[in-house]
């Protein structure tokens, strides 16, 4: 259990951290220096609290919390059995807005580009979460072979 | 996998072959078991980090992480088919491959950080060195001193988010590209 918990906390701070920024306001400017080589930050594509732009554009912040939420609800049964089509559609669909935006068919849209981020960073940590916990939870079992 | 008819190969060890029992003293280590340890990734490890670090410290190079952590999970990538490629007998759970992507993204993290310090310090110095020569005011060049050493902090920032990233990538490398290595499934 211990592997699990360790990638879970991993998963929420990562996920957590640029949006407990941009609630509390945090923009340091050696805040802002970190998040530049794992974000473009441009102003157009970051959403705004306030006046003040988050750290990160509004795709990595969908995408950020969806891994802290998915963390929070790894994947089981039915949706962990479907979890690759899941991350298939919401791979295509990420892709999908990132070329028709930049080939300029649509302007940046918040929404769009949050949800579409937000479905990848969900279902990629809840799908791997959720597939280790069953993995340590058949390991758990007493094997029905030994007699 | 039933390696040369030796049995109890890597699949689980169910049994399916010739040889000695598994809990037999003359029985082979069952490979890729829990019992060889997180260990056996060490090496690998330390190279997959070292590949996603040095690429995630090159300027305009690094932009490449805004997608996912691409080089991060380049490493882990690069890490993993070495391990894989160098032990053709070895197979890993999700677990592992999960915790082997998060040990090479912290990895790949302390190294981006260390670099970026070295390279923040470098471009202070020589600021610096021009503001000395130009008689700014000292509370200049202490705010450029400043900036070199904050970015120490981003270390222990860096090893975490490349880790949780790096984790991501490590599974899902794994069930994409080497679906028949893992075990368990």
């Amino acid at each position: 259990m211990n592997l699990s918990r360790g990638l879970r906390g991993m998963l929420i701070f990562s996920g957590a951290l640029p949006w407990i920024c941009a609630y509390f306001n945090l923009r340091a400017p050696w805040l802002s220096t970190m998040y530049h080589t794992l974000c473009h930050q441009l102003t157009e594509r970051t959403l705004h609290f306030g006046a003040h732009p988050m750290l990160i554009c509004s795709r990595c912040a969908g995408l950020y919390l969806g891994v802290a939420i998915g963390a929070l609800v790894p994947l089981a049964g039915f949706f962990l059995r479907h979890a690759r089509r899941a991350l298939a559609l919401a791979v295509g669909a990420t892709v999908l807005d990132v070329v028709t935006q930049d080939l300029h068919l649509h302007a940046p849209n918040h929404p769009v580009r949050l949800a579409t981020g937000f479905a990848l960073g969900f279902v990629a940590s809840a799908f791997m979460l959720g597939t280790i916990l069953r993995e340590q939870r058949a390991k758990q079992k007493p094997s029905s072979l030994v007699t | 996998m039933n390696q040369g008819g030796y049995g109890n190969g890597g699949q689980g060890g169910q049994g399916d072959g010739f040889g000695p029992p598994q809990g037999s003293p003359f029985a082979p280590p069952p490979i890729g078991s829990p019992g060889q340890g997180f260990g056996r990734f060490g090496k690998y490890i330390a190279v997959g980090g070292l590949i996603g670090g040095v690429l995630s410290s090159i300027p305009f190079l690094n932009l490449l992480n805004c997608c996912f952590c691409l080089l991060v999970v380049g490493g882990v990538a690069g890490g993993l088919s070495m391990h894989l490629s160098a032990n053709p007998d070895d197979s890993l759970t999700a677990g592992e491959s999960a915790g082997f992507g998060a040990a090479t993204g912290a990895a790949a993290g302390l190294v981006a950080g260390i670099l970026g310090t070295l390279t923040s310090v470098v471009f202070s110095g020589m600021q610096l060195a021009q503001l000395g020569s130009s008689n700014a005011p000292p509370e200049v060049a202490k705010a450029v001193a400043l900036m070199s050493g904050v970015s120490l902090i981003f270390v222990p920032i860096y090893m975490v988010i490349f880790g949780a990233f790096g984790a991501l990538g490590g599974f899902l490398v794994m069930e994409a590209g080497f679906k028949h290595r893992l075990r368990g499934q």
